[in-house]
C-alpha cells in the first residue's frame, strides 16, 4: 500500500480508532491484524515469506531457551555427581545443539533474502564467467521479491542472535513474534529495532494521550513535507542530471549531485517522520534513525547518524562478532608479534571493517556499484582508524583547536562532499556511469553562462523555489534540534494560532507542490533495499 | 477527557483554517481568471448570438476553427470541446448554450474513443475541468454529484485547490484579469512543437486492433445529446476528426465503427462524415506538417481541416452530393492508397 495516497490515511484512522476503543489488552492484535493486512495488500504472495521467517525464528528462538533452561536443570539436579570435564562435555554438547538449531534458521531465513536479492546478480556473474568460454546462462528467473525483506530478516536475526547470547528472552507467543517481524510502520524502510527494545513498546498497555497524538501529528505532516516536497521535486532533477551527466558541466552535475544527497535524506527521514510520528500517536516509541548527519565530522560519525539502526545491527551481529573472534584475535597477536605493536592492535578491527562494510554495500543493492560504495565508506573508515595518530600529532603542531567553529566548520563541509561523492557512486546507473559522473565533475571546467545552463534540470523556478524553501526549512530544523525538540520549542515559543497557521502552510504546500510531484515519484527509495 | 478535548481543539482549528483556505482558493478558481473559466466568460458573452456548436473531445479541441467556419459559413460558432471532455460533459453544455443562442447546426465530433471510453478506468480527468466551465451553482453543484464518486472528491478537491492557489497568486502578481490567448470561441491553439510521427509504413500497417464492443453507457448518452439538439430544431452532424495515415494504417478494424456510426446516422436521420475518409485527405493533411501527434491536428492542420469541413457542411446545404468526396469504408482507403497491400 502506497503511504502517499488517500487509501492510506484512511486505513490509518481505522487502525486509530480501533486501537485506541478496544481493550489495552487487545491493542497488539489490532496492530497485528493491521500490519499483516498492510502486508497483504502488497501482495498475497508475500505472505507466506514473512510467516515462515517469523514462525521458524520463533521455534529456533524456543528451542534453544529450552535447551540452554533443560541444561541448566540438568546440571543442578547433577551437582555432585559429574565431574568438571563431564560438566564441560555437556554444556559444550549444549552449546553445539544450540547452534546448530540457530545456524539452521539463519541459512533458512538469510538463504531465502539471498535467494531473492541476489539471485540476478549471481546469475549475472556466473554467465560473465560462461562468456569467457563461450557459454551462456540465461536468467528467466522472475520472482517478485517480498515487501520488507531486507528489513525482517535482519530484525528476525538479531532476535535470534540475542535470544542465543541469553541477551533476550524467547518469546513464548508466535503471533507476538510475528508482530514483531510485521509491524507495518517499520516493514519497508526500517528502523530495524532490537526485540526488547521495541516488545517492550508494543505490548505494554497504551491510552489516548493528547500530546503524544498532537506531536505525532505534526511529525508526520513534517514527514509528508519532506517526502512529497523536496524529495520528490529534487528527483526529477536528480534523474535528470544521472541521465544526462555526460553533456552537462562538471559544476552543474556537481550540483545535482548535492540535489541528490538533499533528496535521499528528505526522502528516507521524510518516511521515518512519518512512521515515528503515527507510533508517537499510538504511543509507541520507534527507535530514531537520523541525528543531524549532514552535520557529522568524520565518515565514521556519520555512519552513526544516518541509517542509526542499520549500523547498530552491523555493529552488533556482524562487527563484534567478527572482531571479537577468537581467529581474528590470534591474528592480531601474530601480527602483533611480527609487524609491530600498532599494525596488530588494529588488525582484528579492520578484518571486521571490510566484511562489515562489503556486507553494508551488499545489503544495499546487488551490484558491484553498492560494493564498492560499502567498500569506499569501509576505506576511509579504516583509513581515519589507522591515522588518528598521526592526525592527533599533525593538529597538535599545526596547533588547531577541536572546538574552533572554523575547523568544525572545515570537518562538517569535508565529511558532507564526501559523503555525497560517496553516495551517487551506485546510483547513477552502473559502477562505470558513477565512475563517469565523478570524471564528469572533476574535469568537465566548462562555465555555464546563465542560471538556465547552470541549472538544466530545473524545470520552474516555482518549483525550485520551493524546492530550497523545503531544505531551508529542514536545515534550520536540523540547527534548532541542537537544542532540543523544535515541536516542544514552537509550543513554548509561538502563539497557538501562529503554530496552527505553520501546519496549515505546510499542507498547501504539500497540496500545491507534492501531490504533483509524487506521480510518478512516489515510490519511497530505501523501499527498494 | 481532557486529552480529547485538547486534540479536539487542535485538530478542529487546523481543519476550520484549511476549510477556510480552500474555500478562499476554490472561489478564486470559479471567479478567476482561469482557462476554464474564460470559457465560460466568453460563451456568456456571446449568449444569444451562436448559431453554430461544435462539441467533442480534443480532437476537435484543436481541429475546428471557429473563425475560419465563421468567415466561410457566415455563421457566429463556437468550439465547445475539451480535453477528455465525456459525452456527459458535452451534453451538459450544449443544454446550456441551446437554450440561450439561436443555435441552427450542432457538429457532434465522434470516433472509436467516444464509444470506448470507460469513465471508472479513465477517471475524473476529463470531468474536472467542467466544473469551471459551469456558471450557474446550481447546475455545477448537479454535475459535481452526478458526475464524480465519493472515490474521486479527494481528486475534484485537489483539481480545484491547486487551481485555485494559481489564481490566487494570479491575484497578488496583479494578472488576474489578463486573458490568455490560447483559447479562441473554445478552439485550442497548441502552440507546443509538432512530436515525430513514425512513418506509415508496411511495419505498421495493421498491427493493431481495437475492441469491438461497445460502452452502452456512451450510447446512451449519444441518443441523448442528438434528441436534445433535435428538440432544440438544430441540425446535428456526425463527423470523424481526421488522424494520421500512419494511425489509421496501423489498425487493421476501423471499418467496424465506421459502419456503426454509419448505421446510428442512418437512423437518426443525421448525417455521418468521416474525414479521414476523404479523398484528397492524404495531399491536403500529411502527417508530417499537420499533425500534432499521431491523433492530433496542429495548428495548420487545423486550419486545413476547418475548411475542409465547411466546404462540406456548405455542399450539404446547397443540395450538393458529397458522397463521391469520400470513401466508403477503410478497406476502399486501404485499396486506393496504400501500395503494399
Amino acid at each position: 500500500m502506497n503511504i502517499l495516497t488517500v487509501s492510506f490515511l484512511l486505513f490509518l484512522l481505522g487502525l486509530l480508532v480501533l486501537y485506541f476503543l478496544v481493550p489495552k489488552r487487545f491493542q497488539w492484535w489490532v496492530l497485528l491484524a493491521f500490519s499483516l493486512g498492510f502486508y497483504a495488500l502488497g501482495g498475497l504472495l508475500n505472505l507466506p515469506w514473512i510467516l515462515l521467517t517469523a514462525l521458524s525464528t520463533w521455534a529456533a528462538a524456543r528451542f534453544m531457551q529450552r535447551s540452554a533452561r533443560e541444561e541448566k536443570d540438568f546440571l543442578a539436579a547433577r551437582k555432585g555427581e559429574l565431574s568438571k570435564e563431564e560438566r564441560s562435555a555437556r554444556k559444550a554438547r549444549g552449546k553445539r545443539t544450540r547452534r546448530r538449531a540457530m545456524v539452521l534458521c539463519l541459512v533458512l531465513n538469510v538463504g531465502i533474502l539471498c535467494a531473492f536479492k541476489y539471485v540476478h546478480f549471481l546469475l549475472a556473474q556466473a554467465n560473465a564467467v560462461a562468456g569467457l568460454f563461450g557459454g551462456e546462462i540465461r536468467d528467466s528467473i522472475h520472482w517478485i521479491v517480498p515487501l520488507g525483506i531486507s528489513f525482517y530478516t535482519f530484525q528476525t536475526v538479531g532476535y535470534l542472535c540475542d535470544v542465543y547470547w541469553g541477551k533476550a528472552e524467547a518469546e513464548q507467543n508466535p503471533l507476538r513474534l510475528l508482530l514483531f517481524t510485521s509491524f507495518f510502520p517499520q516493514i519497508t524502510q526500517g528502523p530495524i529495532s532490537a526485540w526488547n527494545q521495541l516488545s517492550g513498546e508494543l505490548f505494554a498497555p497504551h491510552s489516548l494521550d493528547a500530546d503524544g497524538f498532537l506531536l505525532g501529528a505534526q511529525r508526520m505532516l513534517w514527514g509528508f513535507f519532506k517526502k512529497m516536497v523536496v524529495a520528490n521535486l529534487l528527483a526529477g532533477y536528480v534523474q535528470d542530471v544521472f541521465a544526462n551527466y555526460s553533456v552537462y558541466t562538471g559544476l552543474s552535475v556537481f550540483l545535482g549531485a548535492l540535489c541528490y544527497s538533499a533528496q535521499i535524506y528528505a526522502d528516507f527521514s521524510g518516511y521515518m517522520d512519518i512512521m515515528c510520528g503515527l507510533c508517537q500517536i499510538l504511543g509507541i516509541r520507534l527507535t530514531e534513525n537520523f541525528e543531524r548527519p549532514y552535520f557529522s565530522k568524520s565518515i565514521a560519525e556519520y555512519w552513526r547518524r544516518w541509517h542509526i539502526s542499520l549500523g547498530v545491527w552491523f555493529k552488533n551481529y556482524v562487527y563484534y562478532p567478527i572482531a571479537m573472534a577468537k581467529w581474528n584475535q590470534r591474528l592480531g597477536k601474530t601480527a602483533k608479534r611480527r609487524l609491530g605493536k600498532a599494525f596488530g592492535s588494529y588488525l582484528p578491527a579492520t578484518v571486521a571493517l571490510v566484511v562489515t562494510w562489503l556486507a553494508t554495500g551488499l545489503w544495499h543493492g546487488a551490484s558491484w556499484g553498492y560494493i564498492a560504495w560499502g567498500g569506499v565508506n569501509g576505506l576511509f573508515i579504516i583509513f581515519s582508524m589507522w591515522m588518528e595518530g598521526p592526525y592527533d600529532r599533525w593538529k597538535k603542531r599545526l596547533k588547531i583547536r577541536e572546538e574552533a567553529w572554523l575547523w568544525r566548520a572545515f570537518q562538517v563541509g569535508r565529511t558532507f562532499l564526501l559523503v555525497t561523492f560517496i553516495k551517487v557512486l551506485p546510483e547513477v546507473g552502473s559502477l562505470k556511469d558513477g565512475l563517469g559522473l565523478w570524471k564528469q565533475i572533476f574535469t568537465n571546467h566548462s562555465l555555464p553562462h546563465s542560471l538556465g545552463e547552470l541549472l538544466p534540470f530545473v524545470g520552474t523556478y516555482r518549483e525550485l523555489g520551493a524546492v530550497l524553501l523545503g531544505i531551508g526549512l529542514m536545515l534550520l530544523v536540523s540547527l534548532l534540534q541542537r537544542k532540543g525538540s523544535v515541536r516542544g520549542l514552537m509550543r513554548r515559543r509561538l502563539p497557538f494560532l501562529v503554530r496552527i497557521g505553520i501546519f496549515v502552510l505546510l499542507f498547501f504546500l504539500i497540496l500545491y507542490f507534492g501531490v504533483p510531484a509524487s506521480g510518478n515519484l512516489g515510490g519511497f527509495m530505501y523501499a527498494e533495499f | 477527557m481532557r486529552n480529547f478535548k485538547k486534540i479536539l481543539k487542535s485538530v478542529g482549528a487546523f481543519l476550520l483554517a484549511v476549510c477556510l483556505l480552500s474555500a478562499f482558493f476554490i472561489a478564486c478558481y470559479l471567479k478567476g481568471e482561469n482557462f476554464h473559466y474564460q470559457d465560460a466568460r466568453e460563451r456568456e458573452a456571446l449568449a444569444g448570438q451562436v448559431n453554430f456548436l461544435s462539441a467533442g473531445a480534443s480532437y476537435t479541441l484543436f481541429g475546428i476553427r471557429p473563425d475560419i467556419l465563421d468567415a466561410r459559413m457566415g455563421v457566429k460558432s463556437y468550439n465547445l470541446a475539451g480535453t477528455l471532455l465525456t459525452l456527459r460533459g458535452r451534453y451538459v453544455l450544449l443544454e446550456q448554450e441551446l437554450a440561450r443562442n439561436p443555435v441552427e447546426t450542432v457538429v457532434l465530433e465522434v470516433s472509436p474513443d467516444t464509444l470506448l471510453r470507460q469513465r471508472e478506468e479513465e477517471g475524473p480527468k476529463g470531468d474536472l475541468p467542467m466544473l469551471g466551465r459551469i456558471e450557474r451553482g446550481s447546475v455545477r453543484w448537479r454535475y459535481f454529484r452526478e458526475a464524480f464518486s465519493p472515490a474521486e472528491w479527494p481528486e475534484v478537491y485537489y483539481d480545484m485547490t491547486s487551481k485555485g492557489i494559481e489564481s490566487a497568486l494570479r491575484l497578488v502578481t496583479g494578472s488576474y484579469r489578463q486573458e490568455n490567448d490560447i483559447m479562441r470561441a473554445g478552439y485550442y491553439v497548441n502552440t507546443k512543437p509538432d512530436c515525430e510521427i513514425p512513418a506509415a509504413d508496411e511495419s505498421a500497417f495493421h498491427i493493431q486492433s481495437l475492441p469491438e464492443q461497445v460502452v452502452e453507457e456512451n450510447v446512451a448518452w449519444l441518443e441523448k445529446t442528438v434528441e436534445l439538439c433535435q428538440s432544440w430544431g438544430a441540425e446535428v452532424w456526425l463527423i470523424t476528426v481526421p488522424q494520421t495515415e500512419y494511425y489509421n494504417n496501423a489498425y487493421v478494424n476501423l471499418d467496424y465503427y465506421q459502419q456503426w456510426f454509419t448505421e446510428f446516422a442512418a437512423s437518426h436521420s443525421l448525417r455521418y462524415y468521416n474525414f479521414n475518409l476523404a479523398k484528397d485527405k492524404l495531399s491536403l493533411l500529411p502527417d508530417q506538417g499537420c499533425f500534432y501527434d499521431d491523433t492530433h491536428l496542429n495548428t495548420r492542420g487545423g486550419e486545413v481541416f476547418t475548411e475542409m469541413l465547411a466546404e462540406v457542411l456548405e455542399n450539404d446545404r446547397n443540395g450538393v452530393d458529397n458522397s463521391q468526396r469520400f470513401y466508403g469504408s477503410y478497406e476502399e482507403l486501404t485499396q486506393m492508397t496504400v501500395e503494399w497491400n
